[in-house]
C-alpha cells in the first residue's frame, strides 16, 4: 500500500496505490459518492491496472506537524474527540473501522476548526480491532508535549482511561471526550464544578455517565455521583465493571496527607485528585495568589513581574525638559500630563517589592505531576538574547525581504503561516499565507524546507516545490511563503 | 553613535484640540547610548481621538522605560521586539475598543514607533503616520502607509503623484483601537552615521517638499538647533495652510566624537 502526494492547482492530494488488493467495494462506493464528515474526501481513479485512490488534503495539516511542538488542551481534546467520533459513527455508515488508518502521518486537521479527517482505505485489512485504536492513542498521550502553563489533568485523566485494564471501548473514550471538550476549564484559583453530562437525546446508544471531576472543590465535600442509566450498551465490547467502583472511590478525599514524594511513587487517579485538593487547601491558608510562576508570564502584563527595585530611578532625556524625568511620569512634549491610573501604576510596579513571588515558593514544591519546571526564569523583559557579534554571525536566520527582518533559525522546527497560536514566525496580515503555510527542519547542521499542503505554495528561488518534501535549503535562495519573500541565510 | 532627540508638536491652524501625541528621548545603557521615540495621530469624532493616541503613547513610554531599565546588551532580537510591541498594540487596541463601546463612540489612533541603538533600528508602524530616514541626498521614507491610496498605488491603479493630491488621501486601511485585530507593520534596519530619523503626522507632511526638509535639517552651518529647525518647518507649513494638527520628532544619528567635541566647545 504505496503512499504518494501530489499537487494540483491549489489542490494536495494523498494518492493511495491499491492495484494489488483486494477492494472493498462498498466501503469505496460510501467514501467516494458522500461526504462523510470525518473522512478524508476521496476519489478513484483506474488508469489500465493501476487502481488509484486520491484523498484531498488540500490546507490540511498531519497530527504529525499539528502535535509537534506544545500542545494545549483545546487541540488535544479537540482532535481526540474527532477521531473517537469517527471511530464509533463509521459503523453507521457500513465502513469498517479497521479500515481507518490510525497514524499520525494519515490523520489531517483543518486547523481552524481543529477537526480531524481520517483516511479510509476501502480494502481488506487485517482485523486490528479496538486496541489498536487504545494504542494509537496512548502513543500519541506519551509522545506528545503538553502546554504546561495550563492545567494538565486533562491528560492524566486520558491516560488513565487509556490504561485500564479490560477492554477499550470507543464509546466510552468518545463520552469522556465529548465532556472534556465541553466542560469549562478547570481554573486553578477557582476550580470548577464539572457537571456530567446528560444522556443526549435522539441517540439510540445509552451510555454510562462518568461523574469523576478533575479538580476537587476546595471546601471537601463529596461531590454526589450522578445514578447513570444502565441500559443495556450497544458497543463493540463489554465494559467492565470495575471502572464504576474506582469512580465512586475518587470522590472520596483521603485523609492522609500526600506529599509529592508519595504521589510519584503511588500516582493513580484518586492520590493525584487528593493532592490538588490538599494543595488548594493549604494555598487558601498561605494566600498565594496564584499557582502559575509569575516568571512565566513573558513580561507583558505589569501586574506581576518579578523586578528588582530601582534603587535610583532609572532617568529618560526628554527633550524640551531641562532635567530628565524618572521613570513612570509622562512626558509629552507640549501638554501638561495628565495624571491617570496607568501612569500611577507603572511608578508602583516600580516602587511595589517583589511580596508575591518572594512568598510564593515557601517550601511548597511548585512542581505538580503533569507540569514541566521551566528553563528560562531569567528572561522577562526578552532584553538579552545574543551575546557577541561573532555568535550572531554564526546563526543561520531567514531574511523577511519586505522590512530586513531576521528571523533566526534557532530550533528544530521552525513553522510558519498566519496562526500566531501555530506557528513559531506568524505572517497574520498576509491573507494569502496558510495557517500552517510550510516549516523548516534543523538537521545536523543542514536546513531543510517543508512546504505543509498549502493552497498558495512554497517556492525556492521561483521554483514551487512539492508538498511533504525536504528541500534542502543553501547559502542565498530565496524562498516564498506564498507572496512573502525571505533569504535563507547561513550567516 | 550617540542620539540627539527633537520633538515639535502644534495644533494648527484651525483645530481646537491637538490629537496627536508623542514621547522621545535619549537613554544611556552600558553598551552605549540609545533613542526612542513614538508618535500617534488620533482621530475620532466628538474630540475623542486624544484618548486613544495618549493612552497608547503612555503604554509605549511604560514599555521603554521598564525596556530600558533592564536593558543590558543593546543586540536585541527582531523577534523579542515585535512580540513586545504587538502585545502593548494588542493589548491598548482591546482597551480602546472596549472604552469605545461603554462610551458609544468611535476612536481610533495611528502609531508610529522607532527604537535605535548603534546597531539597529527598529520601527513599528500602523496608519499613516511615517518615518523617514533623511540625508542630505534624499528622504526614505521607511514606513509603509496603511491608507486606501496607498493601496491603489500598489494594485497599480494611481500613480504616487495622483496619490499626493487625491481626495480620499487620509482613509486609512489599519487603525489601533477600531477593529477586533490589529496588525503592525515591523520594519528592522542599519543606523546610518549622520542620519536624521524623522517621525511625522500627516499634517505635517502634505505642504512641504522633501527638498525643503533636506534643506532646513542640513542647512545652514550648524548653528542653529534642529528645535529651531522644525518650528521653522512647522510654521511654514503652518503658512500654507494646513489645517491639522502637525507633530515631527527627529532623532540625529552623530559620530560620538563628534558630540563630545561639541561639548568641549560649548564650554
Amino acid at each position: 500500500m504505496q503512499f504518494t502526494y501530489e499537487n494540483q492547482g491549489t489542490n494536495t492530494y494523498l494518492c493511495c496505490d491499491l492495484t494489488d488488493m483486494e477492494i472493498d467495494t462498498m466501503g469505496l462506493g460510501m467514501i467516494t459518492n458522500n461526504r462523510i464528515p470525518g473522512f478524508v474526501h476521496s476519489i478513484f481513479t483506474q488508469i489500465d491496472d493501476r487502481k488509484l485512490i486520491k484523498y484531498n488534503v488540500s490546507s490540511r495539516v498531519s497530527i504529525k506537524q499539528f502535535f509537534s511542538g506544545q500542545v494545549n488542551r483545546k487541540r488535544l481534546v479537540n482532535v481526540f474527540a474527532g477521531i473517537a467520533e469517527v471511530l464509533t459513527v463509521s459503523e453507521e455508515y457500513m465502513l469498517d473501522m479497521n479500515s481507518i488508518l490510525l497514524d499520525t502521518d494519515y490523520i489531517f486537521i483543518d486547523v481552524t476548526s481543529y477537526s480531524a479527517e481520517v483516511i479510509y482505505v476501502p480494502a481488506v485489512m487485517e482485523n486490528g480491532g479496538n486496541m489498536e485504536a487504545a494504542l494509537f492513542f496512548k502513543n500519541i498521550m506519551f509522545t506528545t508535549q503538553f502546554d504546561s502553563s495550563e492545567n494538565c489533568d486533562y491528560v492524566a485523566e486520558i491516560i488513565n482511561f487509556l490504561n485500564q485494564r479490560g477492554t477499550f471501548s470507543i464509546w466510552q473514550f468518545r463520552q469522556m471526550l465529548d465532556r472534556l471538550k465541553r466542560g469549562p476549564e478547570p481554573e486553578v484559583k477557582a476550580p470548577a464544578v464539572e457537571k456530567p453530562e446528560p444522556v443526549k437525546p435522539g441517540r439510540t446508544a445509552a451510555v454510562r455517565e462518568k461523574p469523576v471531576t478533575s479538580v476537587q472543590e476546595e471546601s471537601g465535600e463529596k461531590k454526589k455521583p450522578e445514578e447513570p442509566d444502565r441500559k443495556p450498551l450497544r458497543e463493540y465490547e463489554i465494559p467492565k465493571t470495575d471502572s464504576g467502583k474506582k469512580e465512586v472511590h475518587a470522590e472520596q478525599a483521603p485523609e492522609k496527607e500526600i506529599s509529592l514524594f508519595y504521589l510519584l511513587q503511588h500516582y493513580n487517579k484518586e492520590n493525584a485528585d487528593a493532592y490538588k485538593a490538599q494543595r488548594e487547601a493549604r494555598k487558601q491558608k498561605t494566600g498565594t495568589s496564584s499557582e502559575k510562576e509569575p516568571k512565566k508570564e513573558k513580561g507583558k502584563k505589569e501586574k506581576t513581574q518579578e523586578k528588582k527595585s530601582p534603587e535610583a530611578p532609572v532617568t529618560f532625556a526628554v527633550p524640551g525638559q531641562q532635567r530628565p524625568l524618572p521613570v513612570g511620569a509622562q512626558a509629552d512634549a507640549a501638554s501638561v500630563p495628565p495624571a491617570s491610573a496607568p501612569v500611577q501604576k507603572a511608578s508602583q510596579a516600580a516602587s511595589a517589592p517583589v511580596n508575591e513571588t518572594a512568598s510564593a515558593p515557601s517550601g511548597q514544591s511548585r512542581s505538580d505531576f503533569g507540569e514541566t519546571e521551566y528553563l528560562n526564569q531569567g528572561n522577562d523583559g526578552g532584553t538579552v538574547l545574543m551575546g557577541t557579534e561573532g555568535t550572531q554571525n554564526m546563526q543561520p536566520y531567514l531574511l523577511r525581504l519586505k522590512n530586513n527582518e531576521r528571523i533566526p533559525l534557532d530550533r528544530e522546527v521552525l513553522r510558519i503561516g498566519r496562526d500566531k497560536e501555530n506557528v513559531d514566525y506568524s505572517i497574520p496580515e498576509n491573507k494569502f499565507v496558510g495557517h500552517n503555510h510550510c516549516h523548516i527542519l534543523a538537521r545536523n547542521g543542514e536546513y531543510f524546507l517543508v512546504d505543509d499542503n498549502s493552497k498558495n505554495h512554497t517556492y525556492v528561488n521561483g521554483t514551487m516545490i512539492q508538498s511533504n518534501v525536504e528541500i534542502k535549503l543553501s547559502h542565498g535562495v530565496i524562498v516564498s511563503v506564498a507572496n512573502e519573500e525571505f533569504e535563507f541565510r547561513l550567516f | 553613535m550617540d542620539f540627539i532627540v527633537t520633538a515639535t508638536t502644534d495644533v494648527g491652524i484651525r483645530k481646537k484640540v491637538n490629537q496627536d501625541r508623542m514621547f522621545a528621548g535619549r537613554m544611556e545603557t552600558p553598551n552605549g547610548a540609545v533613542a526612542f521615540a513614538v508618535l500617534c495621530d488620533g482621530m475620532g469624532g466628538l474630540e475623542k481621538g486624544e484618548i486613544a493616541s495618549s493612552v497608547l503613547v503612555r503604554a509605549f513610554s511604560q514599555w521603554i522605560s521598564k525596556f530600558g531599565e533592564e536593558l543590558n546588551d543593546i543586540a536585541i532580537e527582531d523577534c523579542v521586539i515585535r512580540e513586545q510591541w504587538t502585545a502593548v498594540v494588542e493589548e491598548i487596541n482591546a482597551w480602546i475598543l472596549e472604552y469605545s463601546r461603554e462610551n458609544g463612540c468611535r476612536m481610533g489612533t495611528t502609531v508610529t514607533v522607532l527604537f535605535l541603538t548603534s546597531r539597529r533600528y527598529y520601527l513599528l508602524n500602523i496608519g499613516d503616520t511615517r518615518a523617514y530616514e533623511v540625508s542630505p541626498f534624499g528622504m526614505r521614507q521607511l514606513t509603509v502607509d496603511h491608507t486606501l491610496v496607498q493601496r491603489e498605488v500598489e494594485l497599480g491603479n494611481l500613480t504616487r503623484k495622483q496619490a499626493e493630491s487625491a481626495p480620499m488621501g487620509n482613509v486609512l486601511t489599519r487603525c489601533v483601537g477600531i477593529e477586533a485585530e490589529v496588525y503592525p507593520d515591523l520594519f528592522f534596519g542599519k543606523p546610518k552615521e549622520g542620519a536624521v530619523y524623522l517621525l511625522c503626522s500627516d499634517g505635517f507632511r502634505h505642504r512641504v517638499a522633501e527638498e525643503e526638509i533636506i534643506a532646513q535639517l542640513f542647512g545652514g552651518d550648524g548653528e542653529r538647533c534642529m528645535e529651531s529647525r522644525q518650528e521653522a518647518l512647522v510654521e511654514l507649513v503652518k503658512e500654507r495652510g494646513e489645517t491639522d494638527n502637525i507633530s515631527v520628532i527627529t532623532i540625529q544619528c552623530r559620530d560620538f566624537e563628534e558630540r563630545g567635541n561639541e561639548r568641549f566647545n560649548a564650554q
